[in-house]
Parts: structure tokens; sequence; C-alpha cells
């Protein structure tokens, strides 16, 4: 590869490494606010609390951004290690296989599930409840993946997070050590 | 109704491993016109317990694995009243189980 070109594609993914710190950061600060478990009696009685459900719009479209940008990195970074990935599919067998993600079957449902939610039109409070608790035991799994992937990026192919703006309280959020 | 008895057993079986045999499976929307051609497979799954996101991605993922077409999938408990959407399923819809 063009040593220029290279440099960019290092670049671009210390960017996305540094956009999965970003995404974890907010999707933490989002559900922070929320008392968990939600109930559906719960939310009822607060339906028109604009912060609550403004956290919760909000906890959707982070969890989204955060499995996207981590799918995205993980893509990118297959690339610069000169592995094969011409479908996702490979991609996720890939870093199955480091065990930075559980299984690809996890990553899939994660990503399905968050797709249902989005489809759903109705005021249903029993299926929000029960949607948004899902995505919050889901989170773990997200966070545990992304925290391997940044060390895998650091330990493996020697880049790292574009800044260190979010590294601190990545590792807060996430555990370990990763930059 | 537009699905091949292959293609409900296959739904059937998918729904009762990862819900129960009790659920209740329900196709509506264009899949039950026989004039029409093509189009996504909407299941509406009514059980004693809300089906949950988690069994709702895992149904939807083998299904469109299996069948090779998008699957749509609406979720509700029996016995609470339904929602207008699920109303409208429910009275258009044609049950995939022999009412036991």
């Amino acid at each position: 590869m063009n040593p220029a070109l290279l440099e960019h594609e290092k670049q671009h993914l210390a960017s996305l490494l540094e956009a999965v710190q970003r995404c974890v950061y907010f999707l933490d600060a989002a559900g922070g606010s929320v008392t968990w478990p939600l109930a559906a009696q719960g939310l009822e009685q607060h339906k028109k609390d604009k912060e609550l459900f403004g956290a919760l719009a909000a906890i959707n479209e982070r969890f989204a951004k955060l499995q996207d940008t981590l799918g995205a990195a993980m893509r990118h970074a297959m690339g610069l290690s000169s592995e094969p990935a011409e479908t996702f599919l490979q991609v996720l067998a890939f870093f199955e296989k480091l065990g930075v993600i559980a299984s690809i079957a996890d990553w899939q449902t994660c990503r399905t599930a968050r797709n249902l939610a989005a489809h759903s039109y109705e005021t249903d409070y029993e299926s929000i409840a029960e949607h948004f608790n899902t995505l919050h035991e889901m989170q773990p799994v997200l966070y545990a993946s992304a925290r391997k992937f940044v060390s895998y990026c650091c330990a493996t192919i020697g880049i790292s997070p574009a800044s260190i703006d979010f590294a601190d309280d990545f590792i807060a959020i996430v555990g370990g050590d990763s930059q | 109704m537009r699905l091949t008895p292959d293609q409900v057993r296959i739904i059937l079986a998918t729904v009762d491993r990862q819900i129960g045999s009790d659920a209740d499976v329900v196709l509506f929307g264009s899949r039950v016109n026989d004039d029409c051609r093509g189009g996504d497979i909407d299941l509406l799954i009514e059980n004693s317990t809300l089906p949950g996101l988690r069994q709702r991605a895992s149904i939807k993922l083998a299904l469109e694995s299996a069948l090779q077409v998008s699957v749509d999938i609406v979720a509700k408990r029996k016995g609470v009243t339904p929602t207008p959407f699920q109303a409208i399923a429910l009275m258009t819809g044609i049950p995939l189980r022999a009412p036991s």
C-alpha cells in the first residue's frame, strides 16, 4: 500500500477508536440518568417527562451508534491487518475467534433487537420498558467488545485512539487498561 | 394465504423453540392476500408472557436465515387489550396454529 494512503488508513482507524470511546461515554451518560429497571407503570406515570424520554431516545441512538461505529472500526482494522474481509460476516468471525466479540449470534441479536424497536410506532409502555431494559442488559456486552477491540488495536496493530480526550472516562466505564 | 406448508412448519418450530408451543402465531399483512406477490412476512406472536426483545430478535434472525425473506414481528401478551395495530393484525390475520 502507498505509504501516504496507509498513514491515512491508520489515522482513520485512530479516529474510529476515539469515536468508539466517545459513544461509550455518551451512552453511559444517557443510561446514568435513568433508574433501572424501567416499569410500564412508571413510564406511563411519567409520560410527559421530557428528560426521561429524552434520555431514552438518546440511549436508542447511542446504542446503535456504538455498535455501528465498532463494526466500522473492526472492518477497517481487518483491512490494516491484511486479513481478507469481503463480507461483514467474515469480520465478525475474525473478531469472534479473537474473543473481541462474544459470538456472532450475540452481535446479530444485539443489532436486530435495537432495530426491532426502531420499527415499533405504537405507544405501549410495557413494550417500551422491556425494550430499554433489554438494551440496558446488553450494554455490558458491547462495552466488553469495545474494550477488547481498543486493546487489540493498540497491542496488535499499534494504533491508539486519535486523542486521549475520552480515554480515562472510557476505562472508568468499561474497565481494564485500554488506551 | 401465501405461505407454503414448509414455511409454516419452520415458523412454528422456530417460535416453539424460542418461546414455547403455547404461543399463538398469526400471519397478517400482505401475505394473507392471495392476489399480492412477494412481500415481508408479518407475524403477531401472542403469549402469556410478553415475548422479549431478544426472543423476537432471535426469531427474526432465524426465520430470515431459513426463509430468505424479511420478517417483521409484533409481540402481544395474552389477556391484554390489543393496541389498535394489534387489533387490526388479529382481525385480518390468519392463525398459523390449529386451535387446541
